[in-house]
């Protein structure tokens, strides 16, 4: 994509956002007892009622995720030619993903600029979140699928490696994401240790392979 | 930083797309970080030489216990208009060991048609930094820290535009509650709002809390001035 199509892009998005606003405040005053229908039956009823680790999740907050969710299987999956190239897809969509985690330095002032209530960005902040931690994860299996001998003496391996493990990313996200990038980067330790003691299999075949 | 500089290190450089989705957010970043840190260092009067930063610490409990009331009026270097609902971030960096490297958000419970010199906010005791300025304003009654004001940050509802008001609160939720209240009041008195009937409701499962947050003692069917303005609560 060169820089045309980017600009093309980005002027398309700003009419198409100010049309839409603009339809959006004629049709406001007509859309009232739709927003009440949809206050009453969408965004009020729980799926499920507060818990300790999780919750609570009305029924738009679970339709917005599922949609959210369906969206980036879709650009992974659309029109696929090869696993590599879905292994390109995943890591280029958590890089996506990931500039939303970013781009603030708290949510204060994400909400404050978005003139929306701090949880929702909280809650939005922990979908992302988990979506960079799957993306993430199915990336690193991907290229592992592709190619298993990785070793961290080569930068192109350690960088990602680097980027797994560290802190600084996993202090972005939720406790459970958190959790969630210290097992993948232990589970990525354990493979390379794996790969590294599974050669010897192959040691009385071929001898001492490369 | 790490994570997003070997980030970058590990996108293809052939294209720069890729490395643009790290370049904008990083970009973003900076210019809120910028412009929040200029916008703090004149909120809290660094340029002024004899700027206030303090805020000090009020609470009616004789001994620490958890969940106690307390007051903290902050006295600000520069007045600030706080809009009905919103909060500030309070850095208290000399309030204990590890102060330094926390903000913690409090609601403000004050409320003025203008700019306000004083913040005033309620707040929890619980552990924490608030355990610790519950700890040290127990013993004298009071406590005096150097506090910095992050904000304000938050929205506030259009109450004045509504006939009928109907609040609900449950324990120390009544933070949130009270500068809509100070505003619907004010805006009745001065016929500045549509406001006419406030129907409020106050959860309360210790009926000291009152006394210990306001001063005032419950007795059933006492009917009181509530706020320093025109209104009156019931208790039942």
């Amino acid at each position: 994509m060169d820089q045309l199509s980017i600009l093309a892009i980005a002027a398309g998005g700003v009419f198409i956002g100010l049309f839409f606003f603009r339809l959006l405040g004629l049709f406001l005053s007509e859309a009232r007892g739709f927003t009440g229908f949809v206050s009453k039956h969408v965004i009020y009823p729980y799926v499920l009622k507060r818990r300790r680790m999780i919750g609570p999740w009305t029924w738009g907050g679970v339709g917005l995720f599922i949609i959210y969710v369906a969206v980036n299987v879709f650009s992974t999956l659309f029109k696929l030619p090869s696993i590599a190239e879905a292994g390109r897809r995943t890591g280029t969509l958590a890089v996506i993903n990931m500039a939303f985690l970013i781009h603030v330095p708290y949510l204060d002032i994400q909400a404050d600029l978005l003139a929306t209530q701090l949880r929702t960005c909280h809650r939005t902040h922990w979908a992302i979140g988990w979506m960079v931690g799957l993306l993430t994860a199915v990336h690193i299996a991907l290229c592992l699928a592709q190619r298993p001998n990785l070793t961290l003496a080569d930068k192109g391996d350690l960088f990602p490696f680097i980027v797994c493990s560290s802190p600084s990313i996993s202090e972005a996200f939720t406790d459970d994401l958190r959790l969630l990038f210290l097992c993948s980067s232990f589970c990525f330790s354990l493979f390379l240790c794996f790969v590294d003691f599974h050669m010897i299999y192959f040691y009385p075949l071929t001898g001492p392979l490369p | 930083m790490t994570c997003v500089y070997f980030l970058w290190r590990h996108l293809p450089s052939e294209n720069i797309i890729p490395r643009l989705y790290i370049y904008v957010p990083v970009g973003i970043h900076l210019l809120t970080s910028i412009s929040q840190s200029i916008y703090f260092l004149y909120r809290n009067g660094f340029l002024l030489p004899r700027a206030s930063r303090r805020a000090v610490v009020e609470t009616t409990m004789g001994h620490n216990e958890n969940g106690s009331p307390m007051i903290i009026r902050v006295k600000l270097s520069r007045p600030l208009v706080i809009k009905a609902g919103q909060y500030v971030k309070l850095w208290m960096p000399t309030a204990s060991l590890s102060a330094w490297m926390q903000t913690h958000p409090f609601m403000v419970t004050s409320w003025s048609p203008g700019k306000q010199q004083t913040l005033e906010l309620l707040v929890q005791a619980r552990r924490g930094l608030t355990g610790v300025l519950h700890r040290r304003a127990t013993d004298e009654g009071h406590a005096s820290f150097t506090t910095f004001v992050i904000g304000p940050h938050g929205s506030s509802e259009p109450v004045d535009q509504y006939e009928s008001v109907f609040a609900v609160a449950s324990g120390f939720g009544i933070a949130g509650v009270i500068p809509y209240l100070k505003q619907a009041l004010h805006g009745y008195n001065t016929c500045t709002s549509r406001v006419r009937r406030i129907h409020f409701v106050w959860e309360l499962n210790d009926k000291g809390m009152l006394f210990r947050c306001f001063g005032v003692k419950l007795t059933s069917g006492q009917t009181f001035p509530w706020l320093l303005n025109r209104g009156s609560t019931t208790y039942s």
